[in-house]
């Protein structure tokens, strides 16, 4: 419990530096545009469009699409775009700290 | 920044990384701006959706692009129709006649009367008919111009064949006897020297001047009709179909001097050259005449050229320029017809 306190601390507050840096919106450009370089949107976006057909057109909604979606999203991500963006982060941290 | 500069670390470092420590705060981040990008793409769509633009950009992929996919079959094109031979239509816009495309530019040259022919013919055919002539092509129109010129002609000589009928027979014995000498020598020769061939009423000035040989050789080559329009001599052989032998008769007749008054006799043998069915007739009437009728017969066959030269100069001796020649020879013929009888 301690410890998960104090991750979840420390996650916010490197979270509120990056963001009061503009690393995070940095990092967020940089890992849209990586997804995009790895055919990772698209694959996303077919995967949507399955999910689309079997509910059909009128009846999706953005909670049901991200529910459907993001387990395979977040599957579909290369590690060397995660371990990138580890990276990243901690060059970061290291840099600022 | 310099972070972002520093992307290039090291490999190992890298390798060493574990993804699978979720409880890294950094890892948690990285999914967490991961989770972001995934709800961004699920807006995306959603709002594309609720625009009614999905359905254009997403579906229509499978649907229309079926529809509009490239057809690769033999005989079809890439839209799945049967190519058409279908030939391009043009309507003149001066006759209104429909014709192949390919057609059009000949035809719009004639009809509109550009170049030298076909502007006389427009121009005549307006003058004449006084309004445009469809369905007919040029050359008809030229070949009927042609014909009612001939045709114009033909009615008198018709009349005045059908009514020789009946003179014919009282002029038999006296053809016969004008006409014979036994071997007068060829046809030809007797013209030429004989008659000038000069007629007044055609336009035949560059024709004239030839001897009459040359006359004789060009009308035994060519057709020689003579048109009404451009007052020359068709130049085509004795087939051409523009022209009936009736026609090439008569230019024959006007050509070598001895035409007009041929027409009562008979249109025939203008340049001697055959026998025909009216020389039969001819034959019999005369038979009817006299009683020697197998002597006859074969006589006049030899010479029957003759006998229409010298009728001819019987009915218009004014015509002929050397009148006193004529006479003597019709005398010469007198004395040889008597021989036979």
């Amino acid at each position: 419990m301690v410890e998960r306190i104090k991750d979840s601390q420390l996650s916010a507050s490197i979270n509120q530096k990056l963001v009061e840096s503009g690393e995070r919106e940095r990092l967020k450009e940089l890992l849209r545009s990586r997804l995009i370089e790895c055919g990772w949107r698209d694959k996303l976006r077919s995967h949507c469009k399955e999910v689309i057909k079997q509910k059909g057109l009128e009846n999706v909604t953005v909670d049901d699409l991200v529910a459907e979606i993001t387990p395979t999203g977040r599957a579909l991500v290369p590690d060397e775009v995660k371990r990138d963006m580890l990276l990243r982060i901690r060059t970061f941290l290291a840099a600022n700290t | 920044m310099s972070s972002v500069l520093d992307n290039g670390s090291s490999p190992s470092e890298v390798d060493s990384l574990d993804l699978d420590e979720d409880s890294s705060p950094e890892f948690s981040i990285v999914s967490e701006l991961i989770d972001e990008a995934i709800v961004s793409v699920c807006f995306d769509i959603h709002r594309s959706i609720k625009r009614g633009v999905y359905s254009v950009l997403e579906q229509s992929d499978e649907k229309i692009m079926k529809q509009f996919e490239v057809v690769e079959c033999d005989g079809l094109d890439v839209f799945g129709q049967v190519p058409l031979k279908k030939q391009v239509e043009c309507i003149c816009p001066s006759c209104q006649r429909n014709m192949a495309a390919n057609r059009f530019a000949p035809h719009l040259e004639k009809c509109l009367g550009m170049g030298r022919n076909s502007s006389r013919l427009a121009s005549r055919r307006l003058a004449t008919t006084g309004k445009l002539i469809d369905g007919d092509d040029d050359d008809d129109n030229y070949f009927d111009d042609d014909w009612t010129w001939n045709s114009d002609r033909k009615p008198g000589k018709k009349n005045k064949r059908d009514r020789g009928n009946s003179p014919r027979r009282a002029k038999a014995p006296r053809k016969n006897g004008e006409a014979g000498t036994p071997r007068p020598g060829t046809p030809s020769s007797v013209h030429s020297g004989e008659l000038p061939a000069t007629r007044t009423g055609l336009t035949m000035t560059a024709f004239e001047p030839l001897g009459n040989e040359e006359k004789k050789a060009l009308l035994s080559q060519t057709c020689g009709v003579i048109s009404e329009h451009t007052a020359r001599m068709c130049t085509r052989s004795h087939r051409c179909p523009q022209h009936s032998d009736e026609q090439r008769q008569s230019v024959r007749l006007l050509l070598l001097g001895y035409a007009e008054v041929e027409p009562p006799v008979g249109r025939l043998r203008p340049d001697g050259s055959s026998l025909e069915p009216d020389d039969v007739i001819d034959v019999d009437s005369y038979e009817d005449g006299d009683g020697q009728a197998l002597r006859d017969t074969l006589n006049r066959l030899s010479w029957e050229e003759e006998s229409n030269v010298s009728t001819g100069d019987d009915n218009s001796p004014a015509a002929f320029g050397s009148v006193p020649l004529v006479k003597k020879k019709r005398k010469k013929k007198a004395k040889h017809k008597r021989r036979p009888r």
